[in-house]
């Protein structure tokens, strides 16, 4: 037998493995009316939070301050709408593209989560070493007279200080983690695409 | 002209038995398998709008199967060949006698496709679905006459896998 019907033949096997398809089709018909009514779901729940707040607005017992909040999560309800629907559409990912795409995809994802973490972490020294220099320049211009005051200032710099080492220590581990997941798609993309 | 779209029935019909074999070859866990046979198939319903038929309907599909197959081997730490759970073919709803014909041969086969590295894994289980070289290059992203090289390379691992297992 030659090498191409010897193919066919392991292609014939291959394809009359059998497949429960009316289970198949039962499940998927179940998973998308989950998925349309947890849609219709989240809609009427934000039109219903829209309409508590128009109902409210004028309300005797409404003060400025619920107002504000009113506003705010009005004009915040939109976007996160509109966001949460494209999430559920999946369009963060081109799911259609070629799986070298996809790789590729990933790989800029991670590697922007990486830098991500580095800016945090730059933010965060930036932002000790500024308030750092600012204390240091308030304390010798304005030396306390009451040593107990230097003292509660000195702790709540040591909390601040604690803060901000657990912070960039988490920053740190996001950055290992991407790095990490990083590996793993170039590993991928070095099986899977052209060489 | 633009394909009509179909609906996700239509490619559940057409392509159904297709994607369960794509997932039944990079997942052994039988549950985990029917997870990913579904992801594959919600990914499928969104996209479709924008299938424009460029590509076959064929190629659209097992292009987004395989995306999620290698997103899937990737999110996995476990050890596939550790895995204690029972090596089975996608599902059994043939009858008894040609469902143990068809399980000598095509468990030997299936188990091989497990056993290829993934790059291999992804040419073989595209090139017995029957799709072209030209195909595969569009599904996998890379060039006609890589997949040709490849191509013949896994052919022959495939073939001495299941000399060994004979």
């Amino acid at each position: 037998m030659s090498g191409s019907d010897d193919w066919s033949e392991l292609g014939a096997t291959w394809r009359a493995q059998p497949v429960d398809l009316p289970r198949l089709r039962r499940e998927t018909h179940w998973k998308t009316w989950r998925m349309r009514l947890a849609v219709a779901s989240e809609l009427a729940a934000s039109l219903f939070l829209f309409g508590f707040m128009v109902w409210a607005w004028d309300r005797p017992d409404t003060t400025d301050l619920h107002r504000y909040w009113f506003a705010l999560c009005a004009v915040a309800l939109l976007p996160l709408l509109r966001l949460s629907l494209s999430a559920r559409r999946g369009l963060w990912q081109a799911s259609d593209d070629t799986v070298v795409g996809l790789l590729r995809l990933r790989i800029a994802r991670a590697r922007s989560g990486e830098r991500l973490g580095w800016i945090t972490i730059g933010v965060t020294v930036a932002m000790l070493v500024a308030a750092s220099i600012w204390v240091a320049l308030f304390e010798h211009l304005h030396p306390p007279a009451d040593p107990a005051h230097a003292v509660r200032r000195l702790w709540k710099l040591a909390g601040l200080l604690l803060f901000c080492f657990a912070w960039i220590g988490g920053s740190y581990w996001y950055i290992r983690a991407r790095r990490r997941e990083r590996a793993r798609w170039e590993a991928l993309l070095r099986e899977v695409g052209d060489s | 002209m633009a394909a009509s779209v179909p609906t996700l029935e239509q490619v559940i019909a057409a392509h159904g038995a297709a994607i369960a074999r794509v997932a039944g070859a990079f997942e052994r866990n039988p549950a985990r398998r029917d997870e990913l046979v579904q992801d594959i198939l919600m990914a499928i319903w969104q996209a479709l709008p924008r299938f424009r038929g460029e590509a076959s309907l064929q190629t659209f599909v097992l292009r987004i199967a395989h995306n999620h197959a290698v997103d899937h081997v990737a999110r996995e730490t476990r050890d596939l060949a550790r895995d204690e759970l029972s090596p089975e073919l996608p599902d059994g709803s043939a009858g008894p006698e040609r469902h143990a014909g068809l399980r000598s041969q095509a468990e030997r086969l299936l188990d091989a496709v497990r056993r290829l590295p993934l790059g291999q894994r992804e040419l073989v289980t595209l090139a017995l679905e029957g799709l072209s070289h030209q195909d595969i290059a569009d599904v996998l992203g890379i060039s006609v006459n890589n997949v040709a090289v490849r191509l013949s390379r896994a052919r022959a691992t495939l073939k001495s896998m299941l000399g060994e297992s004979a």
